[in-house]
C-alpha cells in the first residue's frame, strides 16, 4: 500500500484528469468510448508522448533546459523522412527509423552546444534553432513540399496488435523500458537527475555535467526526430511546419505529468499520462463541433486552471 | 574617453553596434540612407519594437511573457471589428488598448497572484488570446477607415513621426517608473526574489505591474500594425512573441532577470527589422531567406552573449595585456 501511494503521488492531477475526461467526453458525445476513438486517441497520444520524452529529458537536465526545437525538427524529420528511398519499401522504412533520430539528434547537439559551449539561455537557443531549422526545411524542399509516404510507414496506424494499433504498443514497451533502464537504472540516469538537481554538487562528485547536459539535449533532438517520422506516417501527408504546435504540448505535457521546470525531477511516464490528458481535451472539444476559435479558447482555459491546481510555486514566505 | 568606455561597456551596446553596421550595410546595398527610408522602416517595425519593450520589462524581473503576439492580435481584431461595428477609430482604438490593458492584467494576476511559472501561465493565456482573436474574427479581413493610417504614417506637433511618439509614450512611461522607488524593487526582484522578498518588496503586485506595462506595450503594438495595413487578421501578431524575447537578449537583457534595460530590447528589435529588411532587399531567393535569417539571428545572439561574458572579457583583456 505504501509503495502504491509513493509511485501515484506525482501521477495523480494527470490519472484523474484523464477519468474526468472521459466520463465527460462519454457524457457530451456518444460513441466517445468506442473501440475506434480511444485507439485513434491513443495514437495521437503515443506521437506526443514521444515528444514528451525527449523534452522531459531535457527539462530534467535542469539549468533552466527547455526545448523549444521540438516542434520544427519533427516538421522537418516529416519531410525528409520519407524522401528516403532505396527500391525496396521495407528497407527504406528500416532506414528511415535511424535517419530521422540522426537528423533530430544532429540538431539536439547544436541546442546543446550552444547552451553549455556558448553560454546561450536554453530557451533563446533551442527558438532560435528552430528558427533555422524551419528556415533549412523551407530551403530543401523549396516551399513546396512533395511527400510520397510509403505503405509500410502509413503501416505503423494501420497495423493492428490484437485490439490495439502497433505504435501505441510499441511507444507503451519504449517508454516503459526507457523508463527504468534508461532514466532510473542506468548510470546515465543517475547523472542527469544529480546534473539537474544540484549542478556544482554533480560536478564536485567528478560528473561531467557539462557532456551529460548536451547528451541530454542530442537525446531529446533524436526522440523529436523520430516523433516526427511517426506523425507523418500517421497523418499520411507532410506539410511545411505541420508540427509547430507540438513545442509547447510536449512542455505542457511534461509539466501535467509532475515535472518541475527548474529541473532535477520527473518521469516519461508522467509525460505521457500529461500527453493524454492534452490529447482528450482537444479531442472532446473536436467532437463538440466548436468554432476553431472557441476551442482554442477553451483549451486556453483549462490549461491555465491544470496549472493553478497542479503547479503553482511554493509562498515565499515559509 | 571616459564616456567611451561607459558606452562600450554599457548592456546594449553589442545591439546598437549590430544595428549601426547592418544599418550601413543596408544604406550601402540600397544607395544611400533617406528620411523616408527611416521613415518607412520606422512604421513598419513599431509595432515589434513595442513588444520587445513590453518583454523586456518582464524578463528584467525573471520572467517572460510569450502571450503578447496573441495579445497583438486581439487588440488588431478589436479595433477591426469595432469600426465595423460603427464606432469611431479613436474609440475602436482605445477599446483595443482596454482589452490588451485587460489581458496584461490577466497574465499579472496569474502570474504574480497565483504564482505560476511565466512561461507555461502565459503560454496558455496565449492560447486563450488567440482562441478569442480567432473567434471574434474566423478569417483574415476587414477594414479600417485610412483617415487612421493616414495619421499614423504622419507627423505629431508638425514634424515627430507618429510611431515615434507611440514608441515614446512607453519609453517615458518607463523611464517615469525607474526614478520612482519601483524601478529599484523591479532590478532587486530579478536579481534575487527571496532577497527582494525579506527586504520587503511587493513581489506579487510588481508582477502583476510588469505584465499589465507589457500588456499596455502589446495594446500600443497592436495599433501601430492595425493602422499600418489597416486590416484585420487573427494572427497578425503570431510570429512577434519568440521574435521579441531574442530582440531583448541580443539587446544585453539577461533572461535570468535583472541586467539590461528597455533600451536593449529597442536596439535588439531595430537590429532584427533591419536584418529582414536586408535580406528581402538582397535579392535572394524567396526559400533561402528564413534559413540565412536564422543563421545570422544565431550567430547576433552568440556574439552579443559572448561580448557581455565577463570571464571572455578578462581572458581578452590579460592575452592583450601579455603581449605588451
Amino acid at each position: 500500500m505504501k509503495i502504491l501511494k509513493k509511485i501515484n503521488n506525482p501521477y495523480l492531477p494527470a490519472i484523474i484528469g484523464t477519468i474526468a475526461l472521459l466520463i465527460l467526453g462519454q457524457f457530451l458525445s456518444a460513441g466517445f468510448l468506442s473501440m475506434n476513438n480511444i485507439s485513434s486517441i491513443l495514437m495521437t497520444t503515443s506521437i506526443l508522448t514521444l515528444a514528451s520524452i525527449g523534452q522531459a529529458a531535457v527539462i530534467i537536465s535542469g539549468d533552466s533546459g527547455l526545448d523549444m526545437s521540438v516542434g520544427a525538427i519533427m516538421s522537418m524529420t516529416a519531410l525528409f523522412g520519407p524522401m528516403i528511398n532505396v527500391g525496396s519499401g521495407v528497407l527504406s522504412f528500416i532506414l528511415m527509423i535511424p535517419a530521422t533520430l540522426l537528423m533530430g539528434a544532429i540538431v539536439g547537439a547544436i541546442n546543446g552546444l550552444g547552451v553549455q559551449v556558448l553560454k546561450v539561455v536554453p530557451l533563446v537557443m533551442t527558438l532560435i534553432m528552430s528558427n533555422v531549422v524551419n528556415g533549412f526545411s523551407i530551403m530543401v524542399t523549396k516551399g513546396q513540399p512533395s511527400v510520397m509516404v510509403g505503405k509500410e510507414l502509413q503501416g505503423i496506424s494501420k497495423t493492428l496488435v490484437g485490439p490495439f494499433r502497433i505504435l501505441p504498443t510499441v511507444v507503451i514497451v519504449v517508454l516503459i523500458l526507457l523508463e527504468v533502464f534508461f532514466l532510473r537504472k542506468s548510470r546515465y540516469g543517475r547523472k542527469l537527475f544529480l546534473a539537474g538537481n544540484n549542478r556544482n554538487a554533480a560536478n564536485l562528485c567528478g560528473i561531467n555535467s557539462k557532456k551529460v547536459i548536451v547528451l541530454a539535449y542530442i537525446f531529446g533532438g533524436a526522440m523529436a526526430g523520430f516523433a516526427g517520422l511517426m506523425l507523418v506516417g500517421y497523418a499520411g501527408t507532410a506539410q511545411m511546419n505541420m508540427a509547430s504546435s507540438y513545442t509547447m504540448l510536449s512542455i505542457a505535457a511534461v509539466v501535467i505529468g509532475g515535472t518541475k521546470l527548474t529541473g532535477g525531477k520527473g518521469t516519461f511516464i508522467g509525460g505521457a499520462l500529461g500527453s493524454l490528458v492534452l490529447v482528450l481535451i482537444t479531442n472532446i472539444l473536436q467532437a463538440l463541433n466548436m468554432a476553431a476559435g472557441l476551442r482554442s479558447l477553451i483549451q486556453g482555459i483549462i490549461l491555465i486552471v491544470i496549472l493553478m491546481m497542479n503547479s503553482r510555486a511554493p509562498k515565499l514566505r515559509q | 574617453m571616459n564616456k567611451v568606455k561607459k558606452l562600450i561597456s554599457w548592456n546594449a551596446f553589442p545591439a546598437l553596434l549590430l544595428f549601426v553596421i547592418f544599418l550601413g550595410i543596408n544604406g550601402i546595398m540600397t544607395g544611400g540612407l533617406s528620411v523616408s527610408f527611416f521613415r518607412s522602416f520606422i512604421s513598419t517595425n513599431a509595432g515589434a519594437i513595442c513588444v520587445a519593450i513590453g518583454v523586456t520589462a518582464t524578463i528584467l524581473v525573471a520572467g517572460t511573457d510569450i502571450s503578447l503576439g496573441s495579445i497583438v492580435s486581439l487588440v488588431n481584431v478589436v479595433i477591426v471589428t469595432a469600426f465595423e461595428k460603427g464606432f469611431s477609430v479613436p474609440q475602436a482604438a482605445t477599446l483595443g488598448l482596454l482589452s490588451a490593458l485587460l489581458c496584461g492584467m490577466f497574465n499579472g494576476f496569474i502570474v504574480g497572484v497565483m504564482r505560476i511559472n511565466p512561461l507555461l501561465a502565459t503560454f496558455a493565456t496565449s492560447t486563450a488570446f488567440a482562441g478569442i482573436a480567432l473567434w471574434i474574427l474566423p478569417y483574415p479581413g476587414g477594414y479600417i477607415d485610412f483617415s487612421f493610417g493616414d495619421w499614423y504614417l504622419g507627423n505629431m506637433f508638425g514634424f515627430i513621426p507618429t510611431p515615434v511618439i507611440l514608441i515614446g509614450i512607453l519609453v517615458i512611461l518607463w523611464i517615469l517608473v525607474m526614478k520612482l522607488p519601483m524601478g529599484l524593487h523591479i532590478y532587486a526582484l530579478g536579481k534575487d526574489v527571496k532577497k527582494a522578498y525579506a527586504s520587503g518588496i511587493n513581489v506579487a503586485a510588481l508582477r502583476f505591474f510588469v505584465h499589465t506595462f507589457a500588456g499596455l506595450a502589446a495594446g500600443i503594438a497592436g495599433i501601430c500594425i492595425s493602422a499600418n495595413i489597416c486590416a484585420g487578421s487573427p494572427t497578425v501578431g503570431s510570429t512577434m512573441s519568440m521574435n521579441s524575447i531574442a530582440a531583448a537578449v541580443i539587446g544585453g537583457v539577461s533572461l535570468n532577470g535583472g541586467i539590461g534595460g528597455i533600451w536593449g530590447g529597442i536596439f535588439g528589435a531595430s537590429f532584427l527589422s533591419i536584418l529582414i529588411s536586408i535580406v528581402v532587399s538582397a535579392n535572394l531567393s524567396s526559400v533561402v531567406q528564413s534559413f540565412i535569417q536564422g543563421l545570422i539571428l544565431l550567430i547576433g545572439v552568440t556574439v552579443s552573449i559572448a561580448a557581455a561574458d565577463k570571464e571572455l572579457k578578462t581572458k581578452i583583456k590579460r592575452a592583450i595585456g601579455g603581449k605588451r
